[in-house]
């Protein structure tokens, strides 16, 4: 999970700046952009990497299946919990 | 980035009010532990920490926002303490943001300069106006400098922000909702009982539960969500059978 945070943290940070660059350069004079651009052009290289990373750890996240295995290791927990609940018959938070 | 601070206890016994308590306190505490940032604009690295901080105190109270909606009478406090959280921590992340943004615009003015050192068809330097693209060096300084200005301004809204928090007391409103909300439910599971002359013990569970939340909600003035144990918590912690454990939210 960390993996998959972590690399759409990293991807939705460049997309931010990327836009936000953008927005402040389009405020020079043409005759000054050039910099800034070559700066956004590696900026989105950087970004094409990462969409790669981050795909592969959408994809390893899935395969691992976390709600079954969420599901799985504290079913015993929650049908105990349920059991005793029902038995008080009160609900709490 | 800074590991977050351990979570002191979590008794599986104890109520939802009492986890977030000591959760929200701890988290609490750990962004208050950063205030002194706040005199020195230049502390880039603190001011991350304290961004940190901030977010894992907002997304602690959102974990526990719904309990506090649906079970207390605290919910619309509760939620307008979250949006205060949630100002700091834009304020924090445009300074963040800044940060982060500068050191790329002068890695690529380094760049630029780097072209400048060609040698001419003797092997001497060459020297010239037109060898460096100062057009391009000046735009790339702009937005150093406006980085630089929002970033000022970002900072001088966060000391703002956060000295009308301080003067509101909000801090210490929410460590008062949070130990209200343990005593609430305590009093409405013994009216619930239906036992009003069990009210000198319901007094004393109360008494007991916010205790244990308190060693954690600090007052702000020295206590600290590592103290020693108490012996009643060590009592509580032992019937737990090793379950305490340090809970160590995401980032």
């Amino acid at each position: 999970m960390k993996r998959v945070a972590d690399s759409l943290g990293e991807a939705r940070d460049l997309d931010v700046m990327i836009q936000t660059v953008l927005e402040m350069c389009e405020k020079l004079p043409e005759e000054q952009r050039s910099g800034v651009m070559d700066l956004i052009d590696s900026l989105r290289a950087h970004r094409l990497e990462c969409q790669d990373a981050m795909v592969s750890a959408v994809e390893r996240i899935d395969s691992f299946d976390p709600v079954a295995r969420f599901t799985a290791a504290y079913a015993p927990e929650l049908a105990k919990s349920v059991e005793t609940t029902g038995s008080d018959g009160e609900s709490g938070t | 980035m800074a590991k977050a601070k351990p979570v002191p206890f979590v008794d599986p016994e104890a109520s939802l009010f009492v986890h977030a308590a000591v959760a929200i306190g701890t988290r609490l505490d750990e962004m208050i532990a950063y205030e002194h940032v706040l005199d020195d604009v230049q502390e880039v690295f603190e001011l991350h920490q304290m961004r940190i901080a901030a977010k894992r105190l907002r997304y602690t109270m959102d974990l526990f926002q719904t309990a506090y909606t649906e079970f207390s009478r605290y919910g619309r406090d509760f939620a307008a303490t979250i949006t205060q959280v949630k100002l700091l921590q834009e304020h924090l992340g445009e300074i963040h943001d800044a940060d982060v943004l500068v050191p790329k615009l002068l890695a690529q003015i380094s760049k630029q300069l780097s072209k400048s050192h060609l040698k001419d068809r003797h092997g001497d330097s060459l020297v010239g106006v037109h060898i460096i693209d100062l057009d391009a060096c000046q735009g790339l300084l702009t937005l150093c400098a406006q980085a630089r200005d929002n970033r000022d301004l970002s900072f001088e809204n966060l000391r703002k922000d956060w000295a009308r928090l301080q003067e509101q007391r909000v801090f210490e409103d929410l460590r008062k909702l949070l130990r209200s909300a343990i005593t609430d439910e305590t009093v409405a599971a013994a009216l619930h009982e239906g036992d009003p002359s069990q009210s000198g013990e319901v007094q004393g569970v109360s008494t007991k539960l916010q205790a244990e939340a308190s060693t954690s909600i600090t007052d702000g003035n020295g206590g600290s969500a590592n103290e020693p144990e108490s012996d009643a918590r060590r009592t509580k912690s032992s019937r737990s059978s090793g379950k305490q454990a340090a809970a160590e939210p995401g980032e």
